[in-house]
């Protein structure tokens, strides 16, 4: 959220929309987040929201609440409309009467581009760790940091590949293929 | 320590070069003083700094980007005025850009090096491999290098080549499955595969433990079973010689004969120093030494400083297999198809070399998935078997010298310490484009083996980081910077421990041949003070 370019009847219409959605939707379709280390009374309304909102899109009971906190500082930090956004896309997924986030795939509410990209972005934080576009071969982007060995991205290949630079093998394990794949 | 001089010898750079010459001459005895623009960094804040990066894949991402040495992903660092943008990952550190290498460390064939000779075109080297193949062996021990003594390196499937008068210090690491897999049914077309010799250890050798197969060997090998240059930056020091950290090299001072009589460096503090010596090594990496030399208007009588550069300019495959090859168990690379590096066909075309990418793939997996709209469940389950059948090839091509492809100091940008950086012109030459066809039709054929789905086919050309003939060697004073030595021409007191000065490229990523020459020069040093 932008504070020096929103008004305060602006914000509290965000949040009073925002937190209507979220509780419609929360109440419909998706589990409560489990909040392991932040105070739920310490935070905004809109960072709530976007807890539940994140669980619904990741598909994770268990997202650490300290990662969606960074997630969430990110993507507002690096998009004013976010909020804005997020509680259309909340409204979407809520009228369109969604169960789970793989109800998402192929369905007719990701043809609106607006709101597919900020699911997609919510998406992408949690699975890449990271919010914004890495540019290549130079210093500066948008990027920001959301979390490394939290990433989504890995479990589904735990078994078989490491988290780079956390090594669980030793020399030489690699002449073997993955145990999943062992005759 | 001479009375007369500073030291006996001052090198400019501690990167992996500089720091091989600054120890074989410390070792000698030699009164040594090592000048790095950067600092001095230890490898558990670089580790850190990977792991809390929002730029994984980025490889300069970890390392300090300081307004008096920028690395050179910098906006401001390189003014490029060619069709290509050159902009080569490299560091300003101590140990520099051997931090994020993955330790690819060939040598030439010795066709390689009679390029003019045999095909016609580019230049030959001044010297004979049998001259470079004593230094070779001695670079392969400093830098811990495991490799095949059976392979034919050069891809023809005969007997190990090129010669050597040595075994490697280490063998080779065992196999990944990937390799295997490819190596199997790729292979069986007659592509020959080749294991890329490597200064990763596969036991405790010197100071490094064995490879554990942490797959980051770039941006950084946590651990340091890859050899980075900062190793024998540490045995200089070890053995005496004196590193001295933020002070960038700005002018080299002529003296009435001739010879360079000092270097001035400038630090981030404001200071300005000059030093003396008998001899100056200037070791600053292909971009940064001719830029030295340009703003020192030294070693250019023949007008080639700056010149001839090139760079192993690659493309890229990305495709799915029909089976489960699990890329990213082991070290980031490991090996090859080489069959392109060497024939009849270099009078008209580059040669060119095929290797095997071996990184994690899941962040590439993973972004492709997401911006295709896959959520949930599905989107782990398609992640989990597109990482497990994941291949990338990663392809360079054989560069010539150019008079046009150059590097110049800026005329418009200075770092902090006011000092010019650079403006690099680069061109991908005809003799890489004619290649180009040969290329694409190996990958479609990969890919037909392998029961392939293509990913990205035409990737367009991409920087490999490979700095050559900036400050080109040959035998003749009056088109070449230095002579077989690395001394410079114009100045006897004066080397180049660059792999700048590397006149034909081949295809092979050039450090290990760099370290060999500089280890010469400084025996040859030695030998002279």
């Amino acid at each position: 959220m932008n504070k020096k370019t929103e008004t305060k009847s602006e914000a509290a219409l965000n949040r009073r929309h925002f937190l209507a959605s979220s509780m419609v939707l929360a109440g419909a379709a998706i589990l409560s987040p489990a909040i392991a280390w932040a105070d739920a009374a310490s935070l905004t309304k809109e960072q709530q929201a976007f807890s539940q909102l994140a669980h619904f899109i990741t598909g994770k009971p268990q997202l650490d609440e300290v990662i969606i906190q960074r997630a969430f500082d990110c993507l507002t930090a690096g998009n004013k409309a976010f909020l804005q956004q997020a509680e259309t896309a909340f409204n979407a997924i809520k009228q369109a009467g969604l169960k789970s986030a793989d109800d998402l795939n192929g369905h007719a509410l990701m043809d609106n581009a607006e709101i597919a990209a900020t699911l997609k972005q919510i998406n992408s934080a949690f699975y890449l760790g990271y919010t914004g576009t890495p540019i290549s071969a130079r210093a500066n982007d948008n990027t920001q940091f959301v979390t490394y060995t939290d990433a989504l991205m890995y479990p589904p290949t735990a078994d078989a590949t490491v988290i780079p630079s956390y090594s669980r093998g030793h020399t030489n394990y690699w002449v073997n293929p993955p145990a999943s794949l062992k005759k | 320590m001479s009375n007369e001089f500073d030291a006996d010898v001052i090198v400019i750079g501690s990167g992996a070069l500089g720091s091989n010459a600054a120890y074989t001459l410390a070792k000698k005895g030699k009164s040594v003083i090592i000048l790095e623009a950067g600092e001095k960094i230890p490898r558990w804040k670089i580790v850190e700094n990977f792991r809390n990066s929002s730029k994984k894949e980025n490889y300069n991402s970890p390392y300090p980007n300081e307004p008096w040495a920028h690395h050179s992903y910098d906006e401001q660092y390189i003014e490029n005025t060619g069709s290509f943008e050159l902009r080569p990952g490299m560091l300003k550190l101590v140990g520099g850009t051997t931090w994020h290498w993955a330790a690819a460390a060939w040598r030439y064939i010795p066709n390689d090096m009679k390029l003019k000779t045999l095909y016609g075109v580019g230049r030959d080297w001044p010297m004979e491999y049998s001259e470079l193949e004593p230094y070779y062996l001695k670079a392969e021990l400093a830098l811990g290098v495991c490799g095949s003594d059976t392979e034919d390196q050069s891809g023809q499937g005969g007997e190990a080549w090129p010669p050597r008068s040595g075994k490697y210090p280490m063998e080779p690491e065992g196999e990944t499955y990937l390799f295997q897999r490819l190596k199997d049914r790729i292979g069986s077309a007659g592509f020959n595969f080749i294991h890329e010799p490597n200064a990763r250890a596969t036991r405790a050798y010197d100071t490094r433990p064995a490879c554990s197969g942490n797959n980051n060997c770039m941006p950084v090998c946590p651990i340091g079973a890859m050899y980075s240059g900062n190793v024998h930056a540490q045995h200089a020091e070890d053995e005496g010689a004196k590193l001295i950290t933020d002070a960038t090299a700005y002018k080299l001072e002529k003296g009435p004969n001739g010879d360079i009589v000092a270097v001035h460096y400038r630090s981030s503090k404001g200071d300005d120093v000059r030093l003396t010596a008998k001899y100056f090594i200037v070791a600053a990496h292909g971009l940064e030494t001719p830029k030295l030399l340009l703003i020192s208007d030294v070693a250019n009588s023949s007008d080639q400083v700056g010149r001839n550069l090139m760079d192993h300019t690659g493309m890229g495959l990305t495709f799915l297999a029909d089976e489960e090859v699990w890329m990213g168990r082991g070290a980031v690379q490991q090996g090859g198809i080489f069959n392109r590096r060497d024939g009849e066909f270099r009078r008209d075309y580059a040669a060119v070399k095929h290797a095997v990418s071996n990184g994690v793939p899941n962040m590439k997996v993973a972004r492709r998935l997401i911006e295709q709209g896959v959520f949930g469940q599905q989107l782990d389950e398609r992640l989990r078997d597109e990482a497990s059948r994941w291949v990338e090839i990663s392809t360079v091509f054989e560069m010539l010298p150019h008079q046009s492809n150059r590097v110049e100091a800026s005329t418009t940008r200075k770092d902090a310490l006011g000092i010019p950086m650079l403006k690099v012109h680069y061109d991908v030459d005809d003799y890489v484009k004619a290649a180009k066809p040969y290329a694409s039709a190996d990958f479609a054929r990969f890919v037909e083996l392998m029961g392939g789905t293509v990913i990205e086919d035409d990737t367009g050309w991409q920087n490999r980081d490979h700095l050559m003939g900036t400050v080109i060697m040959g035998d003749d004073p009056t088109d070449s910077v230095v002579n077989h030595e690395c001394r410079t021409w114009d100045h006897k007191n004066l080397f180049l421990a660059t792999t700048g000065v590397i006149p034909a490229s081949g295809v092979i990523n050039p450090t290990l041949t760099g370290v060999a020459l500089s280890i010469r020069a400084a025996e040859i040093i030695d030998r002279e003070i």
